[in-house]
Protein backbone atom coordinates (compact mmCIF):
# COMPACT_ATOMS: atom_id res chain seq x y z
CA UNK A 1 0.00 0.00 0.00
CA UNK A 2 2.66 2.50 0.64
CA UNK A 3 4.83 1.61 -2.49
CA UNK A 4 1.45 2.15 -4.01
CA UNK A 5 0.92 5.60 -2.79
CA UNK A 6 4.62 6.35 -3.05
CA UNK A 7 4.53 5.38 -7.34
CA UNK A 8 1.60 6.55 -7.14
CA UNK A 9 2.86 10.23 -5.61
CA UNK A 10 5.80 10.56 -7.98
CA UNK A 11 4.21 9.51 -11.45
CA UNK A 12 1.80 12.25 -10.39
CA UNK A 13 4.42 14.72 -10.04
CA UNK A 14 6.29 13.37 -13.45
CA UNK A 15 3.33 14.73 -15.34
CA UNK A 16 2.39 17.62 -13.80
CA UNK A 17 6.01 18.76 -14.18
CA UNK A 18 6.06 17.53 -18.01
CA UNK A 19 2.62 18.98 -18.86
CA UNK A 20 3.68 22.32 -16.54
CA UNK A 21 7.22 22.27 -19.15
CA UNK A 22 5.48 21.99 -22.08
CA UNK A 23 3.02 24.89 -21.25
CA UNK A 24 5.52 27.10 -19.92
CA UNK A 25 7.28 27.27 -23.35
CA UNK A 26 5.37 30.19 -24.32
CA UNK A 27 7.66 30.13 -27.57
CA UNK A 28 7.61 26.37 -28.26
CA UNK A 29 5.65 25.81 -32.19
CA UNK A 30 2.78 24.52 -30.56
CA UNK A 31 2.11 27.94 -28.66
CA UNK A 32 3.09 30.07 -31.70
CA UNK A 33 0.65 28.35 -34.03
CA UNK A 34 -2.19 28.99 -30.71
CA UNK A 35 -0.92 32.76 -30.38
CA UNK A 36 -1.08 32.61 -34.34
CA UNK A 37 -4.65 31.39 -34.50
CA UNK A 38 -5.73 34.10 -31.40
CA UNK A 39 -4.05 36.80 -33.28
CA UNK A 40 -5.71 36.19 -36.54
CA UNK A 41 -9.09 35.51 -34.93
CA UNK A 42 -8.74 39.32 -33.19
CA UNK A 43 -7.55 40.64 -36.34
CA UNK A 44 -3.98 41.39 -35.37
CA UNK A 45 -3.36 39.89 -38.84
CA UNK A 46 -0.07 41.59 -39.45
CA UNK A 47 1.43 40.20 -35.93
CA UNK A 48 -0.55 36.61 -36.77
CA UNK A 49 1.43 36.28 -40.06
CA UNK A 50 4.51 36.93 -38.27
CA UNK A 51 3.86 34.46 -36.19
CA UNK A 52 2.65 31.86 -38.63
CA UNK A 53 6.12 32.55 -40.07
CA UNK A 54 7.99 31.56 -37.32
CA UNK A 55 6.56 27.92 -37.56
CA UNK A 56 8.98 25.48 -39.75
CA UNK A 57 9.33 21.83 -40.18
CA UNK A 58 6.58 19.94 -38.93
CA UNK A 59 4.04 22.86 -37.55
CA UNK A 60 4.01 24.17 -40.93
CA UNK A 61 1.35 22.88 -43.57
CA UNK A 62 -0.99 24.07 -46.27
CA UNK A 63 -3.26 25.43 -43.26
CA UNK A 64 -0.40 27.65 -42.06
CA UNK A 65 0.42 28.84 -45.31
CA UNK A 66 -3.02 29.86 -46.32
CA UNK A 67 -3.21 31.31 -43.01
CA UNK A 68 0.09 33.62 -43.71
CA UNK A 69 -1.63 34.42 -46.98
CA UNK A 70 -5.26 35.49 -45.64
CA UNK A 71 -3.45 37.56 -43.00
CA UNK A 72 -1.08 39.44 -45.70
CA UNK A 73 -4.37 39.73 -47.58
CA UNK A 74 -6.17 41.50 -44.95
CA UNK A 75 -3.74 43.28 -43.51
CA UNK A 76 -3.14 45.09 -47.32
CA UNK A 77 0.34 43.58 -47.87
CA UNK A 78 -0.78 42.29 -50.85
CA UNK A 79 2.85 41.88 -52.24
CA UNK A 80 3.49 39.56 -49.87
CA UNK A 81 0.04 37.69 -49.77
CA UNK A 82 0.77 36.87 -53.56
CA UNK A 83 4.03 35.32 -52.98
CA UNK A 84 2.38 33.35 -49.71
CA UNK A 85 -0.23 32.20 -52.10
CA UNK A 86 2.27 30.61 -54.49
CA UNK A 87 3.80 28.48 -51.89
CA UNK A 88 0.12 26.63 -51.94
CA UNK A 89 0.44 23.52 -54.54
CA UNK A 90 -1.99 21.80 -56.47
CA UNK A 91 -2.56 18.84 -53.93
CA UNK A 92 -3.63 21.25 -51.22
CA UNK A 93 -7.06 21.19 -50.52
CA UNK A 94 -6.55 25.15 -50.46
CA UNK A 95 -5.39 25.21 -53.93
CA UNK A 96 -9.17 26.46 -55.31
CA UNK A 97 -8.90 28.67 -53.00
CA UNK A 98 -5.66 30.12 -53.20
CA UNK A 99 -6.28 30.67 -56.74
CA UNK A 100 -9.37 32.94 -56.29
CA UNK A 101 -7.31 34.83 -53.72
CA UNK A 102 -4.78 35.36 -56.54
CA UNK A 103 -7.03 36.92 -58.65
CA UNK A 104 -8.52 39.35 -55.93
CA UNK A 105 -5.03 40.43 -54.98
CA UNK A 106 -4.40 41.30 -58.62
CA UNK A 107 -7.23 43.51 -58.78
CA UNK A 108 -6.74 44.90 -56.23
CA UNK A 109 -3.20 45.61 -57.15
CA UNK A 110 -4.51 47.15 -60.29
CA UNK A 111 -2.63 44.72 -61.90
CA UNK A 112 -3.19 43.31 -65.48
CA UNK A 113 -4.02 39.62 -65.03
CA UNK A 114 -1.23 37.67 -65.57
CA UNK A 115 -3.28 34.46 -64.42
CA UNK A 116 -3.48 32.24 -68.03
CA UNK A 117 -7.46 32.13 -68.69
CA UNK A 118 -7.49 28.92 -70.40
CA UNK A 119 -9.49 25.46 -70.01
CA UNK A 120 -6.30 23.93 -67.88
CA UNK A 121 -6.52 26.54 -64.93
CA UNK A 122 -10.40 26.24 -65.36
CA UNK A 123 -9.73 22.69 -65.06
CA UNK A 124 -8.22 22.61 -62.16
CA UNK A 125 -10.44 24.42 -59.19
CA UNK A 126 -12.33 21.18 -58.51
CA UNK A 127 -14.65 22.95 -55.90
CA UNK A 128 -18.13 23.82 -57.80
CA UNK A 129 -18.20 27.09 -55.20
CA UNK A 130 -15.14 28.35 -56.25
CA UNK A 131 -15.40 27.37 -60.16
CA UNK A 132 -18.12 29.95 -59.69
CA UNK A 133 -17.18 32.82 -58.19
CA UNK A 134 -13.84 32.59 -59.86
CA UNK A 135 -15.49 33.33 -62.90
CA UNK A 136 -17.59 35.81 -62.01
CA UNK A 137 -14.84 37.44 -60.34
CA UNK A 138 -13.00 37.25 -63.44
CA UNK A 139 -15.49 38.27 -65.77
CA UNK A 140 -16.20 41.51 -63.40
CA UNK A 141 -12.56 42.40 -63.27
CA UNK A 142 -11.72 41.66 -66.98
CA UNK A 143 -14.75 45.11 -67.12
CA UNK A 144 -12.48 47.28 -65.58
CA UNK A 145 -8.93 45.31 -66.68
CA UNK A 146 -9.64 44.14 -69.94
CA UNK A 147 -7.85 40.90 -71.95
CA UNK A 148 -8.37 40.43 -75.35
CA UNK A 149 -11.00 37.83 -76.19
CA UNK A 150 -12.10 37.17 -72.62
CA UNK A 151 -15.03 39.38 -73.02
CA UNK A 152 -16.39 39.23 -76.60
CA UNK A 153 -19.73 39.17 -76.60
CA UNK A 154 -23.07 40.52 -73.93
CA UNK A 155 -24.44 37.12 -73.61
CA UNK A 156 -20.31 35.55 -73.53
CA UNK A 157 -20.34 37.82 -70.36
CA UNK A 158 -23.94 37.68 -68.61
CA UNK A 159 -23.71 34.02 -68.93
CA UNK A 160 -21.82 33.59 -65.77
CA UNK A 161 -24.15 35.61 -63.10
CA UNK A 162 -27.57 34.42 -62.04
CA UNK A 163 -30.57 36.69 -61.00
CA UNK A 164 -30.99 39.50 -59.12
CA UNK A 165 -26.49 39.38 -60.21
CA UNK A 166 -27.07 39.15 -63.54
CA UNK A 167 -29.56 42.65 -64.00
CA UNK A 168 -26.34 44.35 -62.22
CA UNK A 169 -23.84 42.81 -64.15
CA UNK A 170 -25.74 43.94 -67.07
CA UNK A 171 -26.02 47.78 -66.07
CA UNK A 172 -21.87 47.39 -65.32
CA UNK A 173 -21.56 46.01 -69.00
CA UNK A 174 -23.22 48.95 -70.80
CA UNK A 175 -21.50 51.99 -68.23
CA UNK A 176 -18.08 49.95 -69.90
CA UNK A 177 -18.94 49.16 -73.31
CA UNK A 178 -21.45 52.13 -74.57
CA UNK A 179 -20.88 55.27 -71.86
CA UNK A 180 -22.41 58.20 -72.57
CA UNK A 181 -19.34 60.38 -72.72
CA UNK A 182 -19.98 64.26 -74.43
CA UNK A 183 -17.53 65.33 -76.84
CA UNK A 184 -15.61 68.44 -74.86
CA UNK A 185 -15.18 70.24 -79.08
CA UNK A 186 -18.84 70.46 -78.96
CA UNK A 187 -19.41 71.57 -75.55
CA UNK A 188 -16.91 74.52 -76.66
CA UNK A 189 -18.43 75.03 -80.06
CA UNK A 190 -21.95 74.97 -78.45
CA UNK A 191 -21.06 77.41 -75.89
CA UNK A 192 -19.43 79.60 -78.74
CA UNK A 193 -22.91 79.70 -80.41
CA UNK A 194 -24.68 80.65 -77.68
CA UNK A 195 -23.01 80.82 -74.24
CA UNK A 196 -24.05 77.96 -71.80
CA UNK A 197 -25.37 75.70 -74.32
CA UNK A 198 -22.30 73.53 -73.77
CA UNK A 199 -22.76 73.46 -70.32
CA UNK A 200 -26.61 72.53 -71.21
CA UNK A 201 -25.14 69.50 -73.52
CA UNK A 202 -23.11 68.17 -70.24
CA UNK A 203 -26.62 68.50 -68.41
CA UNK A 204 -25.40 71.12 -66.28
CA UNK A 205 -28.75 73.43 -66.38
CA UNK A 206 -28.32 75.30 -63.32
CA UNK A 207 -24.94 76.45 -64.72
CA UNK A 208 -26.02 76.83 -68.41
CA UNK A 209 -29.13 79.42 -67.54
CA UNK A 210 -26.14 80.76 -65.14
CA UNK A 211 -23.76 81.99 -68.05
CA UNK A 212 -26.69 82.93 -70.36
CA UNK A 213 -27.67 85.21 -68.16
CA UNK A 214 -24.74 87.06 -66.67
CA UNK A 215 -23.70 86.78 -70.50
CA UNK A 216 -26.61 88.83 -71.90
CA UNK A 217 -26.83 91.01 -68.74
CA UNK A 218 -23.31 92.28 -68.88
CA UNK A 219 -23.36 92.76 -73.28
CA UNK A 220 -26.99 94.30 -72.72
CA UNK A 221 -25.19 96.51 -70.10
CA UNK A 222 -22.00 97.57 -72.10
CA UNK A 223 -24.64 98.16 -75.38
CA UNK A 224 -27.02 100.31 -73.09
CA UNK A 225 -23.78 102.51 -71.67
CA UNK A 226 -22.39 102.86 -74.99
CA UNK A 227 -25.83 103.97 -75.94
CA UNK A 228 -25.98 106.59 -73.39
CA UNK A 229 -22.47 107.74 -74.17
CA UNK A 230 -20.49 106.51 -70.85
CA UNK A 231 -18.09 105.54 -73.05
CA UNK A 232 -15.64 104.21 -69.80
CA UNK A 233 -18.19 102.14 -68.10
CA UNK A 234 -19.12 100.66 -71.86
CA UNK A 235 -15.99 99.47 -72.74
CA UNK A 236 -15.67 98.20 -68.65
CA UNK A 237 -19.05 95.84 -69.03
CA UNK A 238 -17.84 94.86 -72.74
CA UNK A 239 -14.97 93.87 -71.06
CA UNK A 240 -16.21 91.64 -68.19
CA UNK A 241 -18.96 90.07 -71.01
CA UNK A 242 -15.84 89.02 -73.42
CA UNK A 243 -14.59 87.53 -70.14
CA UNK A 244 -17.71 85.75 -69.16
CA UNK A 245 -18.27 84.74 -72.81
CA UNK A 246 -14.85 83.47 -72.95
CA UNK A 247 -14.96 82.06 -69.82
CA UNK A 248 -18.29 80.01 -70.27
CA UNK A 249 -16.47 78.16 -73.58
CA UNK A 250 -13.77 77.17 -71.48
CA UNK A 251 -15.92 75.96 -68.55
CA UNK A 252 -17.82 74.04 -70.99
CA UNK A 253 -14.93 72.24 -72.66
CA UNK A 254 -13.93 71.40 -68.95
CA UNK A 255 -17.21 70.32 -67.92
CA UNK A 256 -17.49 68.17 -71.06
CA UNK A 257 -14.02 66.73 -69.73
CA UNK A 258 -14.94 66.47 -65.89
CA UNK A 259 -18.49 64.28 -67.51
CA UNK A 260 -16.21 62.28 -68.60
CA UNK A 261 -13.98 61.50 -66.22
CA UNK A 262 -17.23 61.14 -63.40
CA UNK A 263 -18.49 58.53 -65.49
CA UNK A 264 -15.59 56.52 -65.73
CA UNK A 265 -14.87 57.51 -61.66
CA UNK A 266 -18.62 55.91 -61.12
CA UNK A 267 -18.19 53.02 -62.89
CA UNK A 268 -15.52 52.52 -60.81
CA UNK A 269 -17.49 52.99 -58.09
CA UNK A 270 -19.68 50.90 -59.06
CA UNK A 271 -18.27 48.17 -59.96
CA UNK A 272 -16.35 48.14 -56.48
CA UNK A 273 -19.53 48.19 -55.05
CA UNK A 274 -20.47 45.31 -56.66
CA UNK A 275 -17.93 43.43 -55.92
CA UNK A 276 -18.28 44.29 -52.18
CA UNK A 277 -21.81 43.90 -51.57
CA UNK A 278 -21.66 40.47 -52.98
CA UNK A 279 -18.77 39.63 -51.08
CA UNK A 280 -16.43 38.66 -53.61
CA UNK A 281 -13.57 39.46 -51.24
CA UNK A 282 -14.36 37.37 -48.40
CA UNK A 283 -12.84 34.50 -48.40
CA UNK A 284 -14.94 31.11 -48.05
CA UNK A 285 -13.08 29.86 -45.41
CA UNK A 286 -13.91 30.67 -41.60
CA UNK A 287 -11.30 29.54 -39.44
CA UNK A 288 -12.65 31.43 -36.54
CA UNK A 289 -16.22 30.18 -36.39
CA UNK B 1 14.66 9.50 7.08
CA UNK B 2 12.90 6.42 5.90
CA UNK B 3 12.77 6.01 2.05
CA UNK B 4 9.28 6.68 1.28
CA UNK B 5 9.93 9.75 3.34
CA UNK B 6 12.99 10.75 0.90
CA UNK B 7 10.65 10.46 -2.29
CA UNK B 8 7.79 12.28 -0.95
CA UNK B 9 10.14 15.47 -0.31
CA UNK B 10 11.32 14.78 -3.51
CA UNK B 11 7.80 15.03 -5.00
CA UNK B 12 7.70 18.11 -3.89
CA UNK B 13 10.65 19.38 -4.38
CA UNK B 14 10.22 18.51 -8.12
CA UNK B 15 6.26 20.32 -8.38
CA UNK B 16 7.75 23.46 -6.61
CA UNK B 17 10.55 23.41 -8.72
CA UNK B 18 7.99 23.32 -11.95
CA UNK B 19 5.67 25.96 -10.56
CA UNK B 20 8.50 28.20 -9.94
CA UNK B 21 10.03 27.34 -13.38
CA UNK B 22 6.47 28.21 -14.58
CA UNK B 23 6.56 31.80 -12.83
CA UNK B 24 10.08 32.69 -14.14
CA UNK B 25 9.01 31.72 -17.31
CA UNK B 26 6.38 34.46 -17.38
CA UNK B 27 8.23 36.93 -15.64
CA UNK B 28 11.20 36.13 -18.46
CA UNK B 29 8.74 36.77 -20.57
CA UNK B 30 7.09 40.35 -18.83
CA UNK B 31 10.82 41.51 -18.90
CA UNK B 32 11.56 40.67 -22.63
CA UNK B 33 8.40 43.04 -23.52
CA UNK B 34 9.10 45.82 -21.27
CA UNK B 35 12.49 45.81 -22.63
CA UNK B 36 11.53 45.93 -26.00
CA UNK B 37 9.02 48.77 -24.98
CA UNK B 38 12.20 50.45 -23.31
CA UNK B 39 14.29 49.97 -26.45
CA UNK B 40 11.33 51.89 -28.24
CA UNK B 41 10.45 48.60 -30.07
CA UNK B 42 6.66 48.96 -30.12
CA UNK B 43 5.72 46.64 -32.42
CA UNK B 44 7.59 44.18 -30.78
CA UNK B 45 6.49 44.89 -27.62
CA UNK B 46 3.03 44.93 -28.37
CA UNK B 47 3.56 41.38 -29.78
CA UNK B 48 4.78 40.11 -26.88
CA UNK B 49 2.61 41.82 -24.20
CA UNK B 50 -0.13 40.17 -26.25
CA UNK B 51 1.73 37.17 -26.23
CA UNK B 52 1.80 37.01 -22.45
CA UNK B 53 -1.38 38.15 -21.41
CA UNK B 54 -2.68 35.27 -23.85
CA UNK B 55 -0.59 32.75 -22.17
CA UNK B 56 -0.95 34.97 -18.62
CA UNK B 57 -2.28 33.29 -15.51
CA UNK B 58 -1.35 35.56 -13.04
CA UNK B 59 -3.30 38.31 -11.47
CA UNK B 60 -0.83 40.71 -10.34
CA UNK B 61 0.36 41.26 -13.44
CA UNK B 62 -2.16 41.47 -15.82
CA UNK B 63 -3.43 45.21 -14.75
CA UNK B 64 0.22 46.23 -15.43
CA UNK B 65 0.44 44.42 -18.98
CA UNK B 66 -2.71 46.03 -20.25
CA UNK B 67 -1.39 49.13 -19.01
CA UNK B 68 1.66 49.06 -20.83
CA UNK B 69 0.37 47.51 -24.39
CA UNK B 70 -1.85 50.65 -23.93
CA UNK B 71 1.42 52.61 -23.71
CA UNK B 72 3.25 51.11 -26.96
CA UNK B 73 -0.34 51.79 -28.69
CA UNK B 74 -0.11 55.63 -27.44
CA UNK B 75 3.35 55.87 -28.42
CA UNK B 76 2.61 54.80 -32.32
CA UNK B 77 -0.36 57.71 -31.87
CA UNK B 78 -2.74 54.70 -32.02
CA UNK B 79 -4.73 56.54 -29.56
CA UNK B 80 -8.18 54.14 -30.20
CA UNK B 81 -6.42 50.71 -29.76
CA UNK B 82 -4.57 52.45 -26.86
CA UNK B 83 -8.18 53.79 -24.86
CA UNK B 84 -9.08 49.93 -25.61
CA UNK B 85 -6.25 48.39 -24.13
CA UNK B 86 -6.15 51.35 -20.77
CA UNK B 87 -9.96 50.62 -20.21
CA UNK B 88 -9.13 46.49 -19.89
CA UNK B 89 -6.24 47.28 -17.81
CA UNK B 90 -8.98 49.55 -15.54
CA UNK B 91 -11.15 46.60 -15.65
CA UNK B 92 -8.39 44.21 -14.16
CA UNK B 93 -7.57 46.84 -11.61
CA UNK B 94 -7.24 45.58 -7.90
CA UNK B 95 -7.16 49.52 -6.12
CA UNK B 96 -8.72 52.21 -6.38
CA UNK B 97 -5.43 53.62 -7.28
CA UNK B 98 -4.83 51.82 -10.26
CA UNK B 99 -8.11 52.52 -10.99
CA UNK B 100 -7.27 56.49 -11.07
CA UNK B 101 -4.12 55.65 -12.81
CA UNK B 102 -5.89 53.94 -16.06
CA UNK B 103 -8.38 56.35 -15.82
CA UNK B 104 -5.23 59.27 -15.90
CA UNK B 105 -3.90 57.51 -18.88
CA UNK B 106 -7.16 57.27 -20.69
CA UNK B 107 -7.85 60.99 -20.18
CA UNK B 108 -4.79 61.61 -21.46
CA UNK B 109 -5.33 59.80 -24.75
CA UNK B 110 -8.33 61.47 -24.93
CA UNK B 111 -6.44 64.65 -24.78
CA UNK B 112 -4.04 63.78 -27.57
CA UNK B 113 -7.05 62.35 -29.44
CA UNK B 114 -8.80 65.73 -29.39
CA UNK B 115 -11.93 64.18 -28.24
CA UNK B 116 -11.93 66.84 -25.54
CA UNK B 117 -15.54 66.35 -24.47
CA UNK B 118 -14.68 62.71 -23.40
CA UNK B 119 -11.91 63.75 -21.57
CA UNK B 120 -13.36 66.99 -19.37
CA UNK B 121 -16.57 64.35 -18.89
CA UNK B 122 -13.65 61.67 -17.56
CA UNK B 123 -12.19 64.49 -15.48
CA UNK B 124 -15.46 66.10 -14.23
CA UNK B 125 -16.50 62.49 -13.00
CA UNK B 126 -12.92 61.80 -10.96
CA UNK B 127 -13.59 65.30 -9.22
CA UNK B 128 -16.64 63.95 -8.44
CA UNK B 129 -15.05 60.93 -6.42
CA UNK B 130 -14.58 61.61 -3.11
CA UNK B 131 -12.51 59.06 -2.85
CA UNK B 132 -9.82 61.22 -5.34
CA UNK B 133 -10.12 64.58 -3.23
CA UNK B 134 -6.73 65.04 -2.71
CA UNK B 135 -5.90 64.46 -6.56
CA UNK B 136 -7.92 67.70 -7.38
CA UNK B 137 -4.44 69.64 -8.55
CA UNK B 138 -3.75 67.28 -11.04
CA UNK B 139 -7.51 66.80 -12.62
CA UNK B 140 -7.34 70.57 -13.14
CA UNK B 141 -3.53 69.93 -14.39
CA UNK B 142 -5.25 67.33 -17.37
CA UNK B 143 -8.25 70.05 -17.70
CA UNK B 144 -5.97 72.63 -18.64
CA UNK B 145 -4.22 70.36 -21.20
CA UNK B 146 -7.88 69.64 -22.34
CA UNK B 147 -8.45 73.25 -23.12
CA UNK B 148 -5.22 73.52 -24.52
CA UNK B 149 -5.89 70.72 -27.47
CA UNK B 150 -8.97 72.47 -28.33
CA UNK B 151 -7.72 75.60 -28.59
CA UNK B 152 -8.97 77.54 -25.29
CA UNK B 153 -6.04 79.21 -23.69
CA UNK B 154 -7.55 81.30 -21.59
CA UNK B 155 -9.48 78.65 -20.28
CA UNK B 156 -6.54 76.60 -19.63
CA UNK B 157 -4.43 79.69 -18.18
CA UNK B 158 -7.81 79.71 -15.69
CA UNK B 159 -6.84 75.89 -14.95
CA UNK B 160 -3.44 75.44 -14.36
CA UNK B 161 -3.64 79.40 -12.41
CA UNK B 162 -5.41 76.15 -9.73
CA UNK B 163 -2.46 74.12 -9.59
CA UNK B 164 0.96 75.24 -7.53
CA UNK B 165 3.37 73.78 -9.63
CA UNK B 166 1.70 74.85 -12.67
CA UNK B 167 2.03 78.57 -12.96
CA UNK B 168 4.45 79.16 -15.74
CA UNK B 169 1.95 77.17 -17.90
CA UNK B 170 -0.59 79.30 -17.01
CA UNK B 171 1.59 82.48 -17.83
CA UNK B 172 2.71 80.87 -21.38
CA UNK B 173 -1.51 79.90 -21.81
CA UNK B 174 -2.48 83.30 -20.91
CA UNK B 175 0.35 84.85 -23.62
CA UNK B 176 -0.73 83.00 -26.09
CA UNK B 177 -4.34 83.48 -25.81
CA UNK B 178 -3.66 87.45 -25.61
CA UNK B 179 -1.85 86.80 -29.03
CA UNK B 180 -4.61 85.48 -30.98
CA UNK B 181 -7.11 87.31 -32.60
CA UNK B 182 -11.26 87.26 -32.24
CA UNK B 183 -12.35 86.43 -35.43
CA UNK B 184 -15.63 87.78 -35.17
CA UNK B 185 -14.39 91.13 -33.77
CA UNK B 186 -11.97 91.11 -37.01
CA UNK B 187 -15.15 90.17 -39.81
CA UNK B 188 -17.01 93.04 -37.56
CA UNK B 189 -14.38 95.63 -38.12
CA UNK B 190 -14.32 94.69 -41.90
CA UNK B 191 -17.97 94.63 -42.21
CA UNK B 192 -18.24 98.22 -40.95
CA UNK B 193 -14.99 99.46 -42.96
CA UNK B 194 -13.80 97.78 -45.62
CA UNK B 195 -10.09 96.50 -45.17
CA UNK B 196 -10.03 97.10 -41.63
CA UNK B 197 -9.79 93.71 -40.38
CA UNK B 198 -6.74 93.63 -43.24
CA UNK B 199 -5.35 96.53 -41.02
CA UNK B 200 -6.01 95.17 -37.70
CA UNK B 201 -4.48 91.95 -38.53
CA UNK B 202 -1.28 93.98 -39.96
CA UNK B 203 -2.33 93.01 -43.57
CA UNK B 204 -2.05 96.39 -44.91
CA UNK B 205 -1.45 95.91 -48.84
CA UNK B 206 -4.86 93.54 -49.02
CA UNK B 207 -6.56 95.91 -46.60
CA UNK B 208 -5.51 99.24 -49.21
CA UNK B 209 -6.20 96.62 -52.16
CA UNK B 210 -9.73 95.82 -50.53
CA UNK B 211 -10.99 99.19 -49.50
CA UNK B 212 -10.07 100.46 -53.15
CA UNK B 213 -12.10 98.06 -54.74
CA UNK B 214 -14.92 98.75 -52.88
CA UNK B 215 -15.04 102.03 -53.17
CA UNK B 216 -14.37 101.63 -57.19
CA UNK B 217 -17.63 99.89 -57.18
CA UNK B 218 -19.11 101.53 -54.40
CA UNK B 219 -18.83 104.91 -56.45
CA UNK B 220 -20.06 103.44 -59.58
CA UNK B 221 -23.06 101.76 -58.56
CA UNK B 222 -24.12 104.99 -56.70
CA UNK B 223 -23.61 107.37 -59.81
CA UNK B 224 -25.71 105.05 -61.60
CA UNK B 225 -28.63 105.05 -59.22
CA UNK B 226 -27.72 109.00 -59.13
CA UNK B 227 -28.28 109.01 -63.12
CA UNK B 228 -31.85 106.80 -62.87
CA UNK B 229 -29.51 104.37 -64.21
CA UNK B 230 -31.58 101.65 -61.95
CA UNK B 231 -31.04 98.98 -63.60
CA UNK B 232 -27.35 99.54 -64.17
CA UNK B 233 -26.77 100.23 -60.70
CA UNK B 234 -28.68 97.43 -59.67
CA UNK B 235 -25.93 95.18 -61.83
CA UNK B 236 -23.40 96.69 -60.65
CA UNK B 237 -23.98 96.12 -56.98
CA UNK B 238 -24.75 92.66 -57.58
CA UNK B 239 -22.30 91.67 -59.80
CA UNK B 240 -19.12 93.85 -58.71
CA UNK B 241 -19.53 96.01 -55.47
CA UNK B 242 -21.18 93.01 -53.29
CA UNK B 243 -19.16 90.41 -54.50
CA UNK B 244 -16.18 92.51 -53.55
CA UNK B 245 -17.46 93.46 -50.14
CA UNK B 246 -18.39 89.67 -49.30
CA UNK B 247 -14.63 89.07 -50.32
CA UNK B 248 -13.01 91.84 -47.53
CA UNK B 249 -14.66 90.60 -44.57
CA UNK B 250 -14.15 86.56 -45.64
CA UNK B 251 -10.67 87.94 -46.38
CA UNK B 252 -10.21 89.26 -43.46
CA UNK B 253 -11.65 86.50 -41.57
CA UNK B 254 -9.14 83.89 -43.58
CA UNK B 255 -6.37 86.45 -42.24
CA UNK B 256 -7.24 86.14 -38.82
CA UNK B 257 -7.30 82.30 -38.32
CA UNK B 258 -4.44 81.85 -40.23
CA UNK B 259 -2.23 84.19 -38.07
CA UNK B 260 -4.30 82.45 -35.12
CA UNK B 261 -2.95 78.71 -36.85
CA UNK B 262 0.40 80.38 -36.81
CA UNK B 263 0.58 81.23 -33.19
CA UNK B 264 -1.42 78.08 -31.48
CA UNK B 265 1.61 76.01 -33.82
CA UNK B 266 4.24 77.95 -33.16
CA UNK B 267 2.67 77.11 -28.75
CA UNK B 268 2.45 73.66 -29.36
CA UNK B 269 5.41 73.46 -30.76
CA UNK B 270 7.21 74.62 -27.51
CA UNK B 271 5.15 72.79 -25.28
CA UNK B 272 6.26 69.92 -27.21
CA UNK B 273 9.89 70.32 -27.76
CA UNK B 274 10.95 72.82 -24.43
CA UNK B 275 8.12 72.38 -21.96
CA UNK B 276 10.04 69.74 -19.46
CA UNK B 277 6.89 69.27 -16.97
CA UNK B 278 4.26 66.46 -17.24
CA UNK B 279 2.92 66.45 -21.34
CA UNK B 280 -0.28 64.14 -22.58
Amino acid sequence: MKLFFLIAIFTFSLIFVKNLSAQNEIHSPKNVKLFADYLFCEKDYLRAAEEYQKLNGGSMNDTVAYKIALSYYSSYNLEKAKESLKLINKNSIFYDESILESLKIQYLLNEKFNIEYDESLIATLKDEKIHSAFLKLWFTTNLRYPLPGVIDSEENFLDVFEEPLKSMAKELFYLRYYPNYKNPETAGILSAIIPGAGKFYVDEIGDGVMALLTTGIFVFLSYDNFRADHNFRGWLFAGISSLFYAGNIYGSVAAAQIYNARLDYDFGVKLNLFLEDNNFFIPHINFCK
Amino acid sequence: MGSFNRLVVLAILIFIDSYSFAQSNYESQFELAKNLMSEKKYFDAITEFKRLLFFENDDENIFIAYSLLGDCYKAGAKFDESIYYYTLSEINSKSSGQIYDAQIKIIRSNILRRTTNRALTLLDSLEANLKYSDKISEINYWRGWAFIFSDKWDAAADEFSKVDSAKQLSEFCKLTGDKLYSVPLVKAMSFILPGLGQFYTGNYISGVISLGWNVLWGYTAIKAFAADRIFDGIMVSNFLWFRFYRGNFENAQTFAESSNLLQTNKALNWLQTEFTGLKP
